[in-house]
């Protein structure tokens, strides 16, 4: 682990495995799970007494069941395991501590387990993006911080002292998520501040977990991704910066719709923010043009494939944010589905994906074993139809819905129904991105257990070889 | 699946990536500080500068200013005598104005009573009380007295007479749907004319008064 005996990226790789397993396979049962509260919640627009006689998967309990999984369960803990992979690789230095972060990966599932049980039970906050009850969110950042201190300590380390983007993005996004995270926790449910000042608290934590620390996580891994899988340099590090500070600067102030019942100073800033979030979506954007134009690599349905998908969803999120935020469109599309459609893609479409990318990149170095590629490959399509299906049909019924509501001559049930074709469809997309979830952890754990299944067998033939040369003997 | 553990040829091509550092496109630059110049123009047509008072969708405390209730004019009378009414009148009139006629109480809604020229008629009946017939609408009220409600009222003269200005302001606004504030200055004046008066008016007289 000194300067003095550089280490190997297969050494490297190894002592992530316990770490990355226990992240990982996390990850994704909460996907799976996530995906079946959110079509059961999905269900109740189509037939509302569905779960009458089950208080466990009526919309008041499942929707917050989803995002809370969704988030908590999945996108943390799958960020962190890539952000802790790329420290370690392009820091060249074997990972601190590797059982303490496998412990705090352990607790971390156990407080999203807590936060689940406590909303399934009626128990939830209240906050959207932020629906666990006070333990649970006790237990998650202490959690949170006994992984991120040894990650920081891997990264300091390092023994390859120039830095690369993606080293810049995943420390930025181990400070952000302990300062939103503990402001909210403090602010919303151990000293609750009072009226109208909760939401705006709500909604500054769910935009910069939202529109930062996803980005931040996120672009670390399209950022190492892209030029490793089509072998060419990022373009360039002057680009990467400026999305970098652009994204910290602009993305915090996002999240404040633009008629919320506060101070006009907050909501006017908030979707200045948000417009002004395009001047990193473009110089993603050209990033990614420069860095992949005429590169000969074909994705195939692999890591590559997930990755550019991903920062297609990023741009047309940021995109369909940045005019919801102009005054004359907000008028229609504030408080309806449109809102919903744009995070979802944000969510399902750039987040997920990109996550989706890294682990199918990083596990068969992590594990020694290939990953069936029929399995990514329908993974993937899967995904992106489903999270299509889910996201457009669902601003589009947003902004029907939203021009039903506006219409004073309109009855307000219009506006609902207005929205009808687009659940009809969305729930379809909703069904793909749960069988895609199942395939995805059905890919994980079959790696992860390959991989002990190959230690077994060498270890049986290392046995049988011991016992043949006494034998001789 | 294979139990080997082995490394396929995009696993073994393990180099780093590396980041080129060509220069950062100007129009970027130049895009984000024109994005940032229209942000701050309209945060200052719409920002309302930090103002806690100012909500969406007024843009300035001026703005706000503009859409309250005027203070000083005839609605803060109107709001302190129909305070007043509710009191001192009510009982009898009614909160509606429409009168009890059980107690041969008349109503003051469009009453010509109420709808007179001025004030004056009114502020007579109301600090002196009235008894004896009167004809309200057509319709002829004999069975009730009005007691001297304005003398009677708390505080001093000049008190008296501010209260008694608001619930006139009140009455003919509310049921006679005049919008014309009554003086205190005016009612004091009136009631120095019939200071020494103990007897409730008549109707008569109210006429001769005020015709």
């Amino acid at each position: 682990m000194t300067a003095t005996s550089p280490t190997t990226p297969s050494k490297i790789d190894s002592s992530c495995r316990l770490p990355l397993f226990t992240l990982f396979s996390g990850a994704a049962v909460w996907l799976v799970l996530s995906s079946v509260f959110g079509l059961a919640a999905s269900m109740t627009f189509h037939k509302p007494d569905m779960f009458a006689d089950c208080a466990m998967f009526s919309y008041g309990r499942a929707y917050p069941a989803w995002s809370h999984l969704l988030v908590y369960g999945f996108a943390i803990p799958s960020g962190l395991g890539v952000g802790l992979w790329l420290l370690a690789r392009l820091g060249r230095v074997e990972v601190a501590k590797p059982l303490l972060i496998a412990v705090g990966a352990k607790l971390w599932h156990l407080g999203v387990m807590v936060g689940f049980v406590a909303i399934v039970n009626g128990q939830t906050s209240g906050y959207e993006w932020f629906e666990l009850p006070r333990y649970a969110a006790m237990i998650l950042f202490l959690s949170f911080m006994l992984m991120a201190i040894w990650v920081f300590v891997t990264y300091s380390r390092r023994t390859e002292t120039a830095l690369y983007p993606s080293q810049w993005f995943t420390l930025a996004s181990l400070f952000w998520f302990p300062w939103i995270f503990s402001t909210a926790t403090l602010l919303l449910q151990i000293f609750p501040v009072r009226g109208v000042v909760q939401s705006s608290v709500a909604w500054w934590f769910a935009g910069n977990l939202l529109n930062v620390w996803l980005t931040l996580s996120g672009l670390a891994a399209t950022f190492y991704l892209l030029p490793k899988l089509t072998n060419r340099p990022l373009q360039s590090h002057y680009l990467a910066l400026f999305v970098f500070w652009t994204v910290l600067i602009f993305g915090t102030w996002t999240g404040i719709p633009m008629h919320s019942p506060l101070p006009a100073w907050m909501s006017t800033l908030s979707s200045a923010a948000a417009v002004m979030m395009i001047v990193p979506m473009l110089a993603l954007a050209s990033i990614v043009f420069l860095t992949t134009i005429g590169a000969k690599t074909a994705c195939g349905g692999g890591s590559l494939c997930f990755s550019k998908f991903g920062v297609l969803s990023f741009n047309l999120a940021t995109l369909a944010a940045a005019i919801a935020a102009c005054p004359a469109v907000a008028r229609v599309t504030d408080f309806t589905w449109f809102t919903h459609g744009h995070t979802t893609l944000r969510l399902y479409g750039f987040f997920a994906m990109t996550m989706f990318a890294a682990i199918y990149h990083i596990l068969p170095r992590v594990t020694g074993v290939e990953i069936c590629p029929r399995r990514t490959k329908s993974h993937f399509w899967l995904a992106l139809i489903g999270t299509l299906l889910l996201a457009v049909p669902m601003m589009i019924g947003g902004i029907k819905q939203g021009l039903k509501l506006a219409d004073v001559s309109a009855p307000f049930l219009d506006s609902t129904k207005a929205t009808m074709l687009g659940f009809r469809i969305g729930t379809l997309g909703e069904v793909l991105i749960a069988i895609g979830a199942l395939i995805f952890l059905a890919n994980v754990l079959l790696s992860i257990l390959s991989h002990y299944r190959a230690i077994a067998k060498i270890a049986i033939a290392d046995a049988t070889a011991i016992q043949t040369a006494e034998v001789k003997l | 699946m294979n139990a080997d553990p082995k490394k396929s040829s995009d696993v073994t091509n393990e180099a780093e990536p590396t980041a080129a550092m060509t220069a950062m496109p100007v129009w970027l630059v130049a895009l984000m500080v024109t994005l940032l110049f229209l942000s701050a123009w309209y945060f200052d047509l719409y920002g309302g500068w930090f103002e806690p008072k100012v909500f969406s969708p007024y843009v300035s405390v001026a703005d706000v200013q503009r859409f309250q209730p005027k203070t000083g004019g005839i609605a803060e009378t109107v709001a302190r005598g129909k305070k007043l009414f509710s009191d001192n009148c009510a009982v009898c009139h009614m909160e509606t104005g429409v009168g009890n006629p059980a107690n041969g109480c008349p109503p003051l809604v469009d009453s010509e009573w109420v709808k007179s020229p001025t004030a004056t008629r009114m502020v007579m009946l109301i600090s002196k009380g009235l008894s004896g017939p009167i004809t309200v609408n057509g319709k002829v009220w004999n069975s009730g007295v009005m007691l001297a409600v304005g003398d009677s009222l708390p505080g001093s003269e000049a008190e008296k007479a501010e209260k008694i200005a608001a619930i006139a302001t009140y009455v003919r606004f509310q049921f006679g749907k005049i919008a014309v504030e009554t003086k205190p200055a005016q009612v004091e004046a009136i009631r120095a004319s019939i200071k020494d008066r103990t007897a409730n008016f008549t109707a008569e007289e109210l006429l001769k008064a005020e015709p």
